[in-house]
């Protein structure tokens, strides 16, 4: 029997579900296994780009315009402060500048080939993921400053995690304590070297794989040890919370605390140029099979 | 009470302003939020996607929602169809809910949107958990819906009063 005109439109909600959930799930599965979607994800971040311009653009006036209502006696105590804080640092500049050279000059005798230095750039976090357990955050400079995928992004505190994704204008960080992100560490006290794993909660990662008797203890303090060519040597990634040996596991468990609070600040910085120091897979010796 | 009268009646409101309005919730949405105030984020997209589904679902149904989804999937970072997916199932929930939802004060109306928002946020974890490796990180991830829930009536109010505005405007 055929139904009125009035009474047509379309088909049942029921099937419209069925059929978003088989494509949505089509697109989940493409784009966690293939990288034919990074395209469309390049030209989504672009169109979205003004309006993430807009919605942040309250907050960028607000600091341009609270800056400038500051009283008087704020910036002269500031001032005094900074400047005592200057001549602190030019101190240890200089002894860094120092150390640095016969650093250099030591590594060319032994032969060891040079650190690079990256080139630090500036960038404001324009958006957060609603979701706490995605650790990730996007930042308001891309392919055009010459970011590239991988570079490491620092804060005054030390390291917060890596670029993983360039856009144009923009480009997505992942957070160290992201449950996919793994920081080559070692504890500064001792120079052991370890791994950390973000524990997929803010401010919070693992050190997996660690021997029950290693000697680490509460309060050490962990830097980036440089050898994976990503995160320049020394940056402060995170202090060891807390420490549990279990003998009847091989391995330790141990909490660290991040050191970066990306939650906190709202600028930070990536550090480009760092990438050429190991290639990206291990290249076979040949006649590799036998 | 019922939210508006049934004897009150009101013009069917235009694709544009529905447009612009889902626009607004995604700016809304790609504010960036610090500190502890991230746990209750509301989602503006989603209330703004159950206020259309639930008051004109001949404009806004699941079709929009899954686009709608697919660019905060974008936005966000995440799995491509991961909130797609989430968004069209709740607006499913919500759709077949609204002859029942529409006969409630908005503060009833927020108690279904707590359990939609609920169901949302539960989902999303769990997608994403099948996906990658999201895991519970606590009852405090709930804390949200809640949010949405409160925003519901104001939200309500607000596009209420300009659709009969509208109305009016068009009637006079």
């Amino acid at each position: 029997m055929e139904s009125p005109e009035f009474f047509k439109h379309g088909i049942s909600p029921l099937a419209r579900v069925g059929i978003v959930a088989v494509l949505s799930i089509a697109l989940m599965f493409t784009d966690a296994r293939f990288s034919y979607l990074e395209s469309a994800r390049a030209a989504a971040s672009v169109a979205l780009y003004p309006l993430e311009q807009l919605a942040s653009s309250p907050f960028r006036a607000y600091r341009q315009v609270g800056g400038f209502f500051v009283g008087h006696a704020l910036l002269e105590r500031q001032n005094v402060a900074l400047k005592k804080e200057l001549l602190r640092d030019s101190a240890q500049l200089q002894r860094y500048a120092a150390l640095e050279a016969e650093n250099a000059y030591l590594r060319r005798l032994l032969g060891v080939r040079a650190r690079q230095q990256p080139t630090p750039v500036l960038a404001d976090i324009i958006h957060n993921a609603r979701d706490p357990f995605i650790q990730k955050i996007i930042v308001d400079k891309g392919a055009y400053e010459h970011i590239r995928a991988g570079s490491a992004v620092i804060d005054a505190n030390g390291v917060i995690g890596q670029v993983t994704r360039v856009f144009p204008l923009t480009a997505e960080v992942t957070l160290l304590t992201s449950k996919d992100e793994a920081v080559p560490v070692e504890v500064v006290r001792n120079g052991l070297r370890a791994i950390t794993m973000g524990a997929g909660r803010p401010g919070e990662v693992n050190l997996p794989y660690m021997p029950v008797n290693a000697d680490i203890r509460a309060g050490d303090v962990l830097v980036t040890s440089g050898i994976d060519g990503t995160y320049p040597a020394g940056l402060p990634v995170a202090v060891v919370g807390r420490v549990e040996r279990d003998p009847t596991y091989p391995f330790a468990k141990i909490t660290c605390i991040s050191n970066a609070g990306a939650d906190e600040h709202t600028e930070v910085l990536i550090l480009r140029g760092l990438s050429t120091a190991a290639p990206a897979h291990p290249v076979p010796p040949a006649g590799g099979h036998r | 009470m019922p939210a508006h009268s049934s004897a009150e009646l009101l013009k069917p409101v235009s694709g544009r302003f529905v447009a612009f309005t889902l626009i607004a919730a995604v700016v809304l949405n790609l504010l960036p939020w610090f500190g502890p105030a991230r746990l209750v984020r509301p989602d503006f997209v989603v209330l703004c996607l159950l206020y259309w589904s639930i008051h004109q679902p001949r404009k806004v149904g699941i079709g929009v929602s899954w686009l709608t989804g697919l660019v905060m999937d974008a936005a966000t970072g995440s799995l491509f169809g991961a909130h797609a997916l989430v968004y069209a199932l709740v607006i499913f929930a919500a759709m077949s809910w609204r002859r029942r939802i529409l006969r409630f004060s908005l503060l009833g109306q927020a108690v279904h949107i707590l359990v939609l928002m609920g169901l949302l946020d539960a989902l999303l974890l769990g997608v994403q958990a099948t996906a990658r490796h999201a895991f519970f990180a606590g009852w405090g991830y709930f804390a949200s819906a809640a949010t949405s829930a409160l925003l519901w009536p104001v939200l309500s109010e607000i596009l209420l009063s300009v659709q009969r505005a509208r109305s009016n405007a068009e009637t006079a």
